[in-house]
This record gives structure tokens, sequence and C-alpha cells, in this order.
């Protein structure tokens, strides 16, 4: 008889993949070029010293190389990503104002409902341009500042020129050169000292145009003893052509802050996701990461920590979800770069039909960062054997007073875990559900509820057997 | 997979890497400047591992400072030492042109620190030896073999043939020391074949003198049910790339590797260790115990790599270094990779510094710092050392391994 083997079901994708007519009201060139630069820039209304930042990344742009490792990038040809889609609306601060099949698209994805019920405060990207802005009056009050990246420049510049791209500087690597060229779009948040954010802002990022890239920047500083909570979120339908994404991130955490930056990445699969996040954190402060990735062809995440002040902390908590045709190359790098600091990433991978899961990863410990800890747990799970899970982590040690653990696992569910569960009276189909949300329940867990609901979403189980 | 423009990659490397530096000080790996290319291309990716990451971290591969031998050079002949011949029934010669060509050992990729390297051994080779055992014939004593440096003598290049006949057990110690202070030039490699059901026991122990370069090279193909246990024991040198890779190829084949590292004064040593599981139910182990002095630098990579196939493999790999100075640098890359769903892998690595209150607890009891941290350190390796049937070669390591403890 055949063995009967549980199906993982395919992630739905039927509220993603709405797709609007790609409107727009300026489209610039397919390609690269200084041209395309200049005119994004001057469309904008951009101060000098920002056209110069752009046209000098573009510049390490073209002398860089792709990376040597990780996934392969041979379906992205840059000459055919048009890098800056204008949307046909101005930001505004009311949904009623937003286009209708625009307003449309957000509302299927739940966003103005969302904003009603549990956030502060919203933004929502549509194509290269922020098309709707929010915040709650109180938080206004209290000096918290939440606008898109445009307005930042605008009505904040010092503060902007001073942080833009100092934590991820052009040079980095290639599609950060990118990202530096051709950026438009994106949140820009500021909490004031000891203003504690109880109840988090999201930022929302949907590609509707075919073709496109997308290269928002999200800039965040949350000063001294002050506190936010942050979600971002990201989709796109799914074309025939790629896509790309290449947004930056950078957070800046002062003493005695802490900041939680949640993600759900749920791009279509045609989408290039080369995205990057870092976060710096100053004495005493935390920086959490909660990221997941269940969308894309293919990604390169990698959030990066650098415990900069003495006791910084920083957690990071991933699980990522490999389906037929994407490889998904995330993970997260932490530099302990002061004494007394301390990191834990814990990630899950699972993957399926043909997937491939890698957490790739890098603990760094500083000759300074004496009294240092870091504890590092992968745990991977194959659904079948046309997939692929790999765990590349790499720790490197120049401090002698540490603690550093790492530990991966790779497997199939248990039989003996089966047969206990069966044993204390669960069915055997009930026993592996079980098993599978308990492997995806420390992530789960972790996310808003309306998020942690999506996550058991995506992850839909029809059991019919074993698994594996 | 690894690919060599990497090599050629890395001026953007640096670009890239000024700002980590800023954090994270400068690579001692860092490329000199000037080399002569032609000659240094080939010798810059030593020791790749199956999957490369980050440039920046400096671990896909590695060169040697200095100028390698090069490729024209002929070495004087050397002829090892061997004891306990006599006591055994196995068939020992010296390497020999019928041998190393033979079709057998031609299928052994000998890539594994590179190619370069492991031709330099089969073509150029000036020592070695030809092992074969008795099918079914188990030995309870172990042949030793020893490669001995000195002034005269201070080039070996050994191609090394082990071929462990159906259902036999040896054991086989190699030893390579210097006997003065000369800077020797190592370059071994040693291709096994386990026939099913055979065991073989490897056990080499290296103590080359303070400058010296030590590239050391294993390659095993073990059969249906077929088992090798190494046991390596890095005392010495100061360049030190070592590989070892095993191909798990029958149903429950089994490859064990233990092994402890000293690093002192500047030696950097790359340990590169691969099991491949094909067959069914084959096992793996890796377990690294290393303590690294001085200014020690020292990168660990071990990779388990589980091939559609071979369900019901289980692979376990684990690494832990004690670390005696705040000038080290200790670097691990644990990889699991795997295209099997029904495996079960695990890979752990640690680092810490010896505790305060264990050392404090053995000062209260009379020992003095150094004393204390000596009986932490054997504490630590005892696992691996004590596999070692042969008492007098334990001590041997014992006592070495405690005179290198010099300070704190």
């Amino acid at each position: 008889m055949e063995k009967k083997k549980t199906v993982v079901k395919d992630i739905d994708r039927s509220i993603y993949d709405w797709k609007n007519e790609d409107k727009y009201s300026y489209k610039s060139e397919k390609g690269l070029s200084k041209e395309i630069i200049l005119d994004i820039s001057r469309k904008k209304k951009e101060p000098k010293w920002m056209t110069d930042f752009r046209l000098k990344s573009l510049e390490i742009y073209n002398v860089m190389d792709l990376p040597t490792w990780g996934p392969s990038l041979d379906d992205l040809d840059m000459n055919h990503i048009v890098t800056y889609v204008k949307p046909e609306t101005e930001m505004k601060g009311s949904w009623s104002e937003v286009p209708d099949e625009i307003k449309n698209t957000f509302d299927k994805l739940g966003i103005p409902k969302a904003e009603h019920e549990y956030l502060a405060g919203v933004g929502a990207q549509y194509d290269s341009e922020v098309v709707y802005h929010s915040i709650k009056e109180e938080l206004v009050k209290q000096g918290v500042i939440y606008t898109d990246m445009e307005t930042a420049i605008r009505d904040y510049e010092d503060i902007v020129k001073n942080y833009f791209m100092k934590l991820v500087p052009p040079n980095d690597h290639k599609f950060v050169a990118l990202h530096g060229a051709v950026w438009s779009g994106g949140s820009f948040v500021y909490v004031p000292e000891g203003v504690h954010v109880d109840i988090p802002l999201q930022s929302y990022f949907r590609s509707n145009s075919p073709g496109a890239g997308q290269f928002e920047h999200t800039l965040i500083i949350v000063e001294k003893g002050a506190k936010l909570h942050f979600i971002e979120g990201c989709s796109a339908p799914k074309y025939n052509v790629t896509n790309l994404h290449a947004g930056c991130v950078e957070l800046y955490v002062k003493e005695d802050a802490s900041l939680r930056y949640s993600t759900i990445e749920n791009w279509s699969r045609n989408m290039m996701n080369l995205n990057t996040k870092r976060a710096s954190v100053e004495k005493n402060g935390t920086i959490e990461w909660i990221s997941g990735s269940f969308g894309s062809k293919v990604s390169m995440l990698y959030p990066m920590s650098i415990l900069k002040g003495e006791g910084a902390r920083s957690e990071f908590i991933g699980i990522s979800f490999a389906g037929k045709g994407q490889t998904l190359d995330t993970g997260t790098k932490v530099v302990h770069a002061a004494p007394y600091t301390s990191s834990t990433i814990s990630t899950k991978s699972i993957s399926k039909d043909g997937g491939a899961a890698v957490y790739r990863g890098s603990v760094k410990v500083a000759a300074n960062a004496h009294h240092s800890k870091s504890t590092i747990s992968c745990e991977s799970l194959m659904l079948d054997d046309l997939s692929r899970s790999d765990t590349i982590p790499a720790l490197d040690i120049m401090s002698d007073q540490v603690e550093i653990g790492h530990e991966a696992k790779i497997g199939r569910i248990s039989d003996e875990v089966i047969f206990y569960l069966m044993t204390r009276g669960i069915s055997e189909e009930e026993a592996k559900a079980m098993i599978v949300r308990g492997f995806a329940e420390p992530i789960a867990k972790e996310l808003p509820l309306e998020y942690a609901v999506e996550m058991n979403n995506l992850i839909k189980l029809e059991l019919e057997g074993s698994i594996g | 997979m690894y690919n060599k423009d990497d090599i050629l990659d890395k001026k953007n490397d640096k670009i890239m890497d000024q700002e980590k530096d800023k954090i994270t000080e400068n690579n001692i790996y860092d490329k000199k400047e000037n080399q002569n290319e032609d000659e240094m291309i080939n010798w810059q990716a030593l020791n790749p591992i199956p999957v490369p990451t980050w440039r920046w971290l400096g671990v896909n591969d590695r060169l040697i400072k200095g100028d390698p031998i090069s490729e024209k050079s002929v070495f004087p002949p050397y002829q090892f030492k061997i004891l306990n011949l006599s006591k055994l029934d196995v068939k020992v010669e010296n390497m020999n042109e019928e041998k190393n060509s033979h079709l057998q050992w031609k299928d052994f990729a000998i890539d594994g620190i590179s190619q370069q390297v492991g031709m330099q051994v089969v073509k150029q080779y000036n020592s070695g030896f030809y092992l074969e055992t008795k099918a079914r014939q188990k030995s309870k004593e172990a042949i030793q073999i020893s490669y001995e440096f000195k002034k005269e003598q201070n080039v070996v290049v050994d191609n090394n043939l082990i071929h462990a006949m159906e259902g036999s057990e040896l054991t086989v110690i190699v030893d390579y020391e210097s006997l003065d202070n000369h800077v020797a030039y190592h370059n071994g490699l040693t291709r096994i074949y386990c026939e099913k059901d055979a065991i073989l026991n490897y056990i080499i122990v290296q103590k080359l003198s303070e400058e010296s370069t030590h590239l050391g090279a294993c390659i095993a193909k073990l059969e249906e049910n077929a088992t090798i246990n190494y046991i390596i024991v890095e005392l010495g040198s100061k360049n030190n790339i070592t590989n070892v890779r095993n191909d798990l190829l029958g149903n429950q084949s089994s490859a064990n590797i233990h092994t402890v590292y000293m690093g002192e004064g500047q030696r950097e040593l790359d340990i590169n260790y691969i099991c491949n599981h094909y067959g069914k139910e084959s096992k793996s182990n890796i377990e690294v115990k290393g303590v690294l002095q001085d200014q020690s630098n020292k990168i660990f990579k071990g990779t388990l790599d589980f091939k559609k196939g071979a369900k019901k493999a289980v692979g376990q790999e684990e690494e832990y270094v004690v670390l005696l100075s705040d000038k080290v640098r200790n670097r691990s890359v644990p990889l699991l990779l795997c295209t099997e769903e029904d495996v079960s892998g695990q890979h752990a690595a640690s680092a810490g510094r010896i505790e305060e209150d264990k050392l404090f607890y053995l000062m209260t009891r009379g020992f003095s710092e150094v004393q204390a941290k000596k009986l932490i350190v054997e504490a630590t390796i005892r696992p691996v050392i004590d596999r070692i049937e042969e008492k007098t070669l334990r001590d041997a390591i014992y006592e070495e391994i405690r005179r290198k403890i010099n300070h704190g």
C-alpha cells in the first residue's frame, strides 16, 4: 500500500495576487543611468546633497561585483528593471482621499481595518511612493514623528542628513549601492527621549507595477530610554517578469532604548528580495527582530545588529517557509563590539516541493567585547526529498572572556514523538499537526495576534498520513 | 558551489569591508599586496568550504603567507620509519607508480585542500606508503609509521594509500615530527578505501617545528558497514591546513573524526572536515576539542552533507574551544547541507574562557593558576586523547600539551 503523506498546503496567495492596472503618473525608463537618477531626484525636488549622494552611489554600484556566494541572481537583469514608478496620487492623510483602486488594494490587505483596531500609525506605500500616512494625535503631542521619507527630508532635513545611510553605507554591497542611487519612499520614525510608543506603528509596502523595483528606505531613531514596536509588511501580485525589492532599513537604538521590528514578508514568486536591514544599539539598548519570510523567488535577507554600547542586547527570531521554486537564503548577523553585550538567535525553517531554505548567519565578537554572550539555535524541517535545507553559520570570536553556544538541527518529525502522542490518545494526524504547529509556535507567539493568525493561515496543513 | 572567481574579486571586497573592519578590526587574512599573481592564484583558494558564504568573514578559503614551494621542485627521496610491522600480517610497500596510477585510486578527487596541493602529492611525492590488510584479519596491535623532519631532510611530500579489505580491522598511527627547530614543509595525502565491514583506526599526530608548513589531507571511501575512526592531534607547525573528506557510500557505513588541536604563538590553523552521506543509515560524528593561546588563529569548518537517498542517515558535529588569551581569533563554520528529508543532523559549537569559579576552586585546592589551567585543558581534551590505546603515545601527547600551556 502506498504510504499516505500529509500535505502541507501551499500558501494561498489570492489576496496578494490582486492586480491593479499598471497606472502611474510617472515611470522611469528601464535600466539605470545617470539621467534616470537625476530625473528621479528632480521629480522629488531633493536638496543637492541627496542628488550628489545618489550619483555617488551609482558610481559605487557600477564598480561593485555581485555576491559570489548565495543563491543565483541570474534572473535579475538590471537593464529591464524600472526603478521608479510614481502612482497617480500624492500622499494623503485620509483613506477617503486615496484613489479607490489603490485604497481597495489596501482594504483587501486589511490595512485600514488594522489601523483602526490596533495600530498607532500607518504608512502605506504603492510602488515607489507613499500614498497614505497617519499617526495618532497623542503621539504627535509627545513629539513622535512618523512620516514618509520624502516629507522627512523636507521637514527634518538635519536629522535625516545625519543618519541617512550612515549605518548601511552604499559601499556595503552592490544592492545597497543600487538602493542609494534609486531609493524612493519608505518611512521615517523619530521617538524622542523617554517616550514609550506602546501601540505598534506599521508601514505596508505594496508593489503593483510589473518589472519594477521597489527601493523604500526606512529610518528609525529611538532616543534614550524610548520604546517602539514597528511592523513592516510587504506583498506584490505575481507577474511573469522579475521584480526587484532592494529596500534598506536603518535602526538607531540609543542608550536604554528598545525597539522591536516585526516583518512578515510575503512577496510574490517573481520577486528578487535583496533587502538590507541593520540596527546599531547603544548602551543597554535592545533590538528585537521578528522576521517571517514566506514569499519571493529569491530572498537574501540578513538583518544585522551592531551592539555598540556596553550591555546592548539583540534578539532575532526568524521563520522561513520555502515552497516550489523558492530559494530563501535568510539569517542574521551580529557584531558584539562592546563589553557585556548579549545576543540570541533562534530560527526555524520549513522547506517543501523543491524549495530551498538556507540559514546563513554570523556572530562576531570583537576583542574588546569581553563578557559577551551569544546563543544561537537553528532548526530546519524538510517535508520531502525534493527540497533543500542548508545551515551556514559562522562564528568569529576574538575575545577570550565570552560564552558562545551554537546549535543546529535538521530532521524530520520523529516517529517516536508521534508514537508517544498516540499513546496519550491523540490521533496520528492530530499528533503530526501538533508537531508542525509546535515547530512554528515559538515564532508565532512573538507576532502581533493578527500576524500570528496570518502566519498560521500561511502554513495550512492538510493532514492525510505521515509527514515526510 | 565553490567558485574560483571568488579569489579574483577581492578588490571589491575591500571596499565592502572597509566599514566593517572599522568595527571588527583588520582581517588577518587580508590579501598581501604585490604578490606575483600567477603564482599565488592557485595557492589562495586553499581548503574551500563546499558552500561559500560572506567573503568578509575570510572563511571561504585561505592562502598561506610566504612563497609555497614551486611546482617544479624535485624533492629528495625520503624513507619513513615503520614500527611493529613484524607482529602484523599486513602488506606495506613504499609508494610506487604502479599503485599510484592504479585505476582504483584514480577516481579519488584530490582537490580537498586544492587541486594544486593534491597534484603536488600525486605527481611529486618523495615518500609514502601503500598499505593493504588481509580480508577478515583483525589486528589488535597498531602499526606505526613515522615521518621525521630535520635540517638535512626538511621536506616530505607523502603519498599514502590504505586499502582495508573486507572484514579486516587495523590501527595505523602516523607521526609527523620535527627533531630540530628547522623549518619543515610537509604536504601529505592519504587515500583510504574501506571495503565492506572493514574497520580502520587512523591516528595522526603532528608535531612539526614552529615555523613549519603542514598540509595534510585524507580522503576516505567507505563501503557497506565499513567504519573509519580518525584521531587527529595537531600540536605543531605555523601554517596548519588540514582536510578530511569521507564519502559514506555504503549503507550503514560510518565515519568518526576525533580531533584535538592546539593553537599557540602565531599559528594559523585551517581545518576543513567534510562528511558526504550517500548510504542509507550511514553515520558520521565529528568531535573537535581545541585550545587556543597567544596570538593563534583558527578556522574550523565542518560539513555534514546529506545527499538525496541517504535515508535514516545520522550526523553529528561538535566543537569546543578553550580560549587562553584575548589575542586569539577563533572562527567556526559548522555547515549542515541537506537534500534528503529522512535524516537527522546536529551540530554544536561553543567557546568559552575557563570559568573563573572552576579556576578558583582548583586554586583553593593548592594549585597554581597555570597548573589549574593545565588541569582544565587536560580535562577538555581527554575524551579524544583517551581513545588512543597506546599508552606511550597518549602520555607523550599529554606531556607535550602540558609543556605548551605556558601562561595565562
